[in-house]
């Protein structure tokens, strides 16, 4: 008994200073909060169970963004296969939205704002998986490509790549580009 | 405009802006400014997604969860190869099958093929018995949540006490076994296994008695053949 409300102390002091940056990373990964918290949950599960094998890390950080970008990955495929492309996430961007802390804009801006939200969620989520991973650590969150290699354990060759890509796609899709397509040629 | 005044502009620009004038004029003919442009942009936009912050009763329950459910060594190490599955059309066909210790050719196995909370009896020998539970997946999770709710005068053996337990597990596509060492202190008792994965769950309640309550049991069928949705 002892020995388990000890093992239960050590896991939540270790993990409890990241797990509001966990949580950031799972909501940028998954694009809603329902989403995000699963994937906390099973990240928590997961970290419990392998504690033995990072509790004396030094800094424990990136082994606890490595499960959790693996874990989110495993579970998008899984969703996928069992109920089509992330019809919950899409249904629960609304609601995500709203939950967010808004200092009471106008209405008016509010509106605005929140479309600019959906767009980028949107774009996001038509990343595969492992593009969304990169692009949330890389883009989102500052990590170099090498940290990045790292936690995803993908050579940076490949990164590299992928990076160059998600990034055309991304731009595509939120309009990123200087001038229409017919205006440039010109 | 040369490409160093172009970046410079690029970093003025106020957000939403599109560029105007000799800036719009250099990336016209500048490809890779015309980069540059676009990598800033993303960059801004990708900035500007706001992210909730998280509740901090949930963070607290997780927690909790975390190290309640997830059921350290002593059982999983006998052989819990946890499949708890499915997802929303689970389709499992769970086996409920008794093992009789010095008696391999009397073993007596009942087959629960469900889709709705099923009831499989079986009977023990002896007041500590393996019980088993084999459950179909039809795909692999990563995740899947098993629970155990034991009535009645029924123990796990290493668990003492305990009425509930529960944690998450991996279960592989076919067939997944569940060894519970049940101790029986009474006649009778009753074990309710669930999994759960994503919005889909599954139940199965076994009931045990000993022996003498139950009399023989139907003779081996096998193999669980699992079903498909
Ligand atoms: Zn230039």
């Amino acid at each position: 008994m002892d020995a388990d409300f000890e093992l239960k102390t050590a896991f939540e002091r270790s993990t409890r200073p990241h797990l509001t940056t966990l949580y950031h990373s799972a909501y940028r990964l998954t694009g809603s909060s329902a989403d995000a918290e699963d994937l906390l949950q099973e990240l928590l599960f997961k970290l419990f169970r392998q504690f033995d094998q990072w509790r004396d890390l030094d800094n424990p950080k990136p082994w606890m963004q490595r499960v959790l970008y693996n874990l989110h990955v495993d579970l998008y495929r899984k969703r996928r296969r069992t109920h089509g492309v992330n019809e919950r996430t899409l249904d629960s961007d609304a609601q995500a939205i709203d939950e967010m802390a808004n200092p009471e804009p106008s209405p008016a801006v509010k509106a605005e704002g929140d479309q600019q939200q959906l767009r980028i969620l949107e774009a996001l989520q038509a990343l595969g998986p492992e593009q969304r991973a990169l692009v949330t650590l890389h883009l989102i969150e500052g990590h170099t490509l090498e940290e990045v290699s790292a936690i995803l354990d993908v050579p940076l060759g490949t990164l590299k790549s992928r990076l160059h890509r998600c990034k055309a796609q991304l731009k595509r899709t939120l309009q990123l580009e200087p001038f229409p397509e017919n205006v440039r040629l010109a | 405009m040369n490409c160093i005044e172009a970046r410079q502009a690029i970093g003025h620009l106020d957000s939403g802006v599109r560029p105007e004038g000799p800036l719009a004029k250099h990336l016209g003919q500048c490809e890779l400014c015309r980069q540059h442009y676009g990598d800033a942009m993303l960059l801004e936009t990708l900035g500007s997604l706001k992210v909730p912050e998280p509740s901090p009763q949930f963070l607290e329950r997780a927690l909790q969860r975390a190290s309640e459910e997830a059921v350290p060594s002593p059982v999983r190490s006998t052989k819990w190869r946890i499949p708890a599955s499915l997802a929303a059309s689970f389709l499992i066909a769970a086996a409920a099958m008794l093992i009789w210790d010095q008696m391999p050719e009397e073993q007596a196995v009942e087959i629960v093929e469900q889709r709705a909370p099923a009831e499989q009896v079986v009977a023990l020998e002896a007041h500590r018995q393996e019980v088993r539970i084999v459950i179909h997946s039809s795909d692999e999770h990563a995740a899947a949540e098993v629970s155990i709710e034991l009535a009645g005068n029924l123990e796990l053996e290493g668990y003492a006490g305990q009425q509930r337990l529960a944690w998450t597990t991996s279960l592989k596509q076919g067939a997944n076994l569940l060894v519970l060492p049940v101790v029986l202190h009474n006649e009778r008792g009753e074990i309710r296994v669930r999994s759960q994965f994503g919005q889909g769950s599954h139940e199965v309640n076994v009931q045990v008695a000993r022996k003498s309550q139950a009399g023989r049991t139907a003779p081996l069928v096998e193999p669980f053949a699992p079903i498909n949705a």
